[in-house]
C-alpha cells in the first residue's frame, strides 16, 4: 500500500475520481490555487527579470517549470469527469481561466527565451488579472 | 586557519544533511505554508542530531570503530541486517534525488534541461569519490556550501520585523487553511530532514576516515557544534525568506528554481549566483554523503575493507557497491520520476526508521566494553532517551500521517 501511494504521489499531478458536485467543486478550488501559485511565480520571476536581479538561463528554467506545471493541472482538470451538468460550467469557467493564463505564461517565457529581459514586467502584465480571477474563482467556491 | 579546517567534516555533513534538495524544497514549501510556525522543529531536530552525532564521532574516535561496524556486532546479524535494509534503502533512495538536484542546480545556470545533465554529474560524482582524497573532498564541499549564508543575507535584506518573526516562531499554531495532520506531517518531515541517518553514517565513517582517536575529541565536538547549528540557521532562514517574499503571493514551493527565486529578487545576481553555486556544492555534497553512506553500510555491516583511506584495489567491494547504487540513482531518475517527490518521501520514509539508526548509538555509547571511561554522562544519556521516545513516536505515526494526509497534500 505504502510504494502504491508513494508511487501515485510520484506522478506529477494525480488524479483521483469526483462522483458528486462537492468532491469536483473540491478539485477545482485546489486546481485553481495551484494555477493562481504557477502564475504568482511567473510573475515575480518576470518582475525579478526585468529589474535585472536575475540570468536569463535562471528565468528560463523557472517560467517554463511554470508554464508545464499550468499545463498539467490543466490537463489534469480537464481529465476528471464532470459528474453533472452544474459541473459542467464549472468545469468550463475555470477551463477558461487555466487556458488564458496558460496564454500569458507562454507569452512570457517566448520574451524570455528572445532575451528581452527589459521588458518581462510588460509581458507579464496581464498575469496579474489571471492572478486575480483564479484567486476569486477559489474563494467563491472554497466550502 | 588549519583549526578551521579541521570542521570541514561537520560542514559538510551538515550542509548535505541539512539543506540537500528535500530539504532546500521542503523548508522553503513549509515557510511558504505554515510560516514559522513549524521553525520549533528545526530547532528540536538540530539539538536531536548534535545529541547523536557527537555521541557517533565519539564512538568512532574511541573505538576507530564506525557506526555500522558496531551494529551488527552489538544488535545481531538478524536485527543488524533489517537495520542495513532500511537505512540503503533510504540512502539510496535520497541519492536518487541528489544526483537530480545537482543536475537541476546546474540546469538553472546553463538553461539545458536536468535530465541531460543526470549522467554527466553522476559520473562526476563517482570520479570524485573515486580519485580525490577524503580530507580535500570535503573541504572542497563544505567550503563551497558556506556560499548558502546568502540564505541569512537574503533574509536580511527583506528587513524583517524580527520581532514578530521570533514572536511566531515561538508562539507555534496550526494555520487556518491547514489541518492538524498536515500540520504533523510537514513537522515529522523537517525532524526526519534535520535527523536523516545518512549524517551520522558518514559523520563516523569521515571520523575513522581521518584517523580521529582520542586526542579528537575536542575535534569532533567542534565539527558537532558548528556544523549542524549552521545547518540549522540555514534552514531557518530559507524558511523566513519564503514566509516573507512566496507566502503574500499565494506562491507554493514544489521546485528548486522557486527556492532561488526570494534570493534573486531581493539580492539580485551575485546573490543568485552565490545561491547557484551553494546549492550545487550541497547537492552535490549530499551525493557524496549518500552514495559513500551506501557503501559504507554494507561494508561494514558484511565486515569488508571500506573507505577512501585505502586502496580502491584494497576496497573493491566497497566502491563496487557505490559504483552499483549511483548507477541504479542515474536509472531511476532518467525514469523522470519527480526527483521533488522522491526526497520527500525519502525524508518522511527515514523518519519511521530512525530508532533503528540511533538506538544502536546509545547503547554503544553507554558500553565501556567500547568506550572506556568516555561513555556518556547521566545528563546526556537523559537527553538521548527522551530524543529515542520522540524518535519512536514519529517513527510510528509517520506512515499514517502520510496516508490521511496523502503526503502532505
Amino acid at each position: 500500500m505504502l510504494c502504491a501511494a508513494g508511487a501515485g504521489g510520484c506522478v506529477s499531478h494525480p488524479v483521483g475520481p469526483a462522483r458528486t458536485l462537492t468532491t469536483y467543486e473540491g478539485k477545482a478550488v485546489s486546481t485553481a490555487e495551484s494555477a493562481s501559485s504557477a502564475v504568482q511565480t511567473v510573475r515575480l520571476a518576470a518582475q525579478t527579470g526585468s529589474d535585472g536581479h536575475a540570468f536569463g538561463p535562471y528565468l528560463s528554467i523557472t517560467i517554463s517549470e511554470q508554464e508545464d506545471a499550468l499545463a498539467g493541472v490543466e490537463g489534469t482538470f480537464g481529465s476528471i469527469q464532470p459528474p453533472g451538468e452544474e459541473a459542467d460550467d464549472l468545469r468550463d469557467e475555470l477551463d477558461a481561466l487555466l487556458s488564458r493564463a496558460l496564454d500569458h505564461v507562454s507569452a512570457v517565457r517566448i520574451a524570455v527565451r528572445r532575451g528581452d529581459l527589459d521588458g518581462l514586467a510588460r509581458v507579464a502584465e496581464p498575469l496579474g488579472g489571471d492572478a486575480a480571477s483564479l484567486s476569486a474563482f477559489a474563494e467563491d467556491h472554497r466550502s | 586557519m588549519k583549526r578551521a579546517l579541521e570542521i570541514t567534516l561537520g560542514i559538510l555533513t551538515a550542509i548535505g544533511g541539512f539543506v540537500d534538495i528535500g530539504d532546500l524544497v521542503a523548508n522553503a514549501e513549509t515557510g511558504a505554508r505554515f510560516r514559522m510556525n513549524l521553525a520549533w522543529v528545526v530547532v528540536v531536530g538540530v539539538v536531536g542530531i548534535v545529541v547523536y552525532a557527537e555521541m557517533a564521532g565519539r564512538v568512532a574516535s574511541v573505538s576507530g570503530r564506525a557506526v555500522f561496524d558496531l551494529v551488527r556486532e552489538r544488535l545481531g546479524p538478524g536485527l543488524g541486517l533489517l537495520n542495513l535494509l532500511a537505512s540503503f534503502f533510504i540512502t539510496a533512495l535520497t541519492l536518487t534525488a541528489e544526483l537530480a538536484g545537482v543536475a537541476i542546480a546546474l540546469s538553472l545556470a546553463v538553461s539545458v534541461h536536468y535530465l541531460l545533465l543526470v549522467p554527466f554529474t553522476t559520473f562526476l560524482v563517482w570520479i570524485v569519490v573515486w580519485r580525490l582524497p577524503f580530507e580535500t573532498m570535503e573541504r572542497i564541499f563544505g567550503l563551497l556550501g558556506l556560499a548558502l549564508v546568502v540564505f541569512v543575507v537574503t533574509l536580511w535584506q527583506v528587513g524583517p520585523d524580527w520581532g514578530s518573526l521570533l514572536s511566531e516562531a515561538t508562539h507555534p499554531h496550526v494555520p487556518s487553511q491547514e489541518t492538524p495532520f498536515t500540520y504533523a506531517y510537514y513537522g515529522i518531515a523537517l525532524f526526519g530532514a534535520a535527523m536523516t541517518p545518512y549524517e551520522v553514517f558518514f559523520f563516523s565513517s569521515g571520523a575513522v576516515e581521518e584517523r580521529w582517536g582520542r586526542s579528537d575529541l575536542n575535534v569532533n565536538r567542534a565539527n558537532v557544534f558548528v556544523g549542524f547549528p549552521l545547518g540549522g540557521v540555514l534552514s531557518l532562514a530559507l524558511m523566513a525568506g519564503a514566509h516573507l517574499v512566496l507566502a503574500p503571493r499565494g506562491i507554493s514551493v514544489d521546485s528548486l528554481s522557486q527556492v532561488a527565486l526570494p534570493t534573486a529578487f531581493v539580492v539580485g545576481k551575485l546573490g543568485l549566483a552565490c545561491l547557484l553555486v551553494g546549492i550545487f556544492a550541497a547537492t552535490f555534497g549530499a551525493a557524496l554523503e549518500t552514495g559513500l553512506s551506501a557503501g559504507y553500510t554494507v561494508a561494514q555491516y558484511l565486515g569488508w575493507p571500506w573507505g577512501k583511506h585505502v586502496r580502491p584495489r584494497e576496497a573493491a567491494r566497497f566502491h563496487l557497491v557505490v559504483m552499483v547504487t549511483l548507477v541504479g540513482g542515474l536509472l531511476v531518475t532518467l525514469t523522470g520520476v519527480d526527483p521533488i517527490k522522491v526526497t520527500e518521501y525519502s525524508i518522511v520514509l527515514s523518519a519511521a526508521a530512525l530508532p533503528l539508526t540511533y538506538f544502536p548509538i546509545l547503547l554503544i555509547a553507554n558500553d565501556p566494553g567500547y568506550m572506556g571511561d568516555q561513555v556518556n554522562g547521566r545528563l546526556l544519556n537523559a537527553l538521548a532517551f527522551v530524543y529515542l521516545v520522540i524518535l519512536t513516536v514519529v517513527a510510528v505515526a509517520t506512515i499514517p500521517l502520510m496516508v490521511i494526509t496523502k503526503a502532505g497534500q
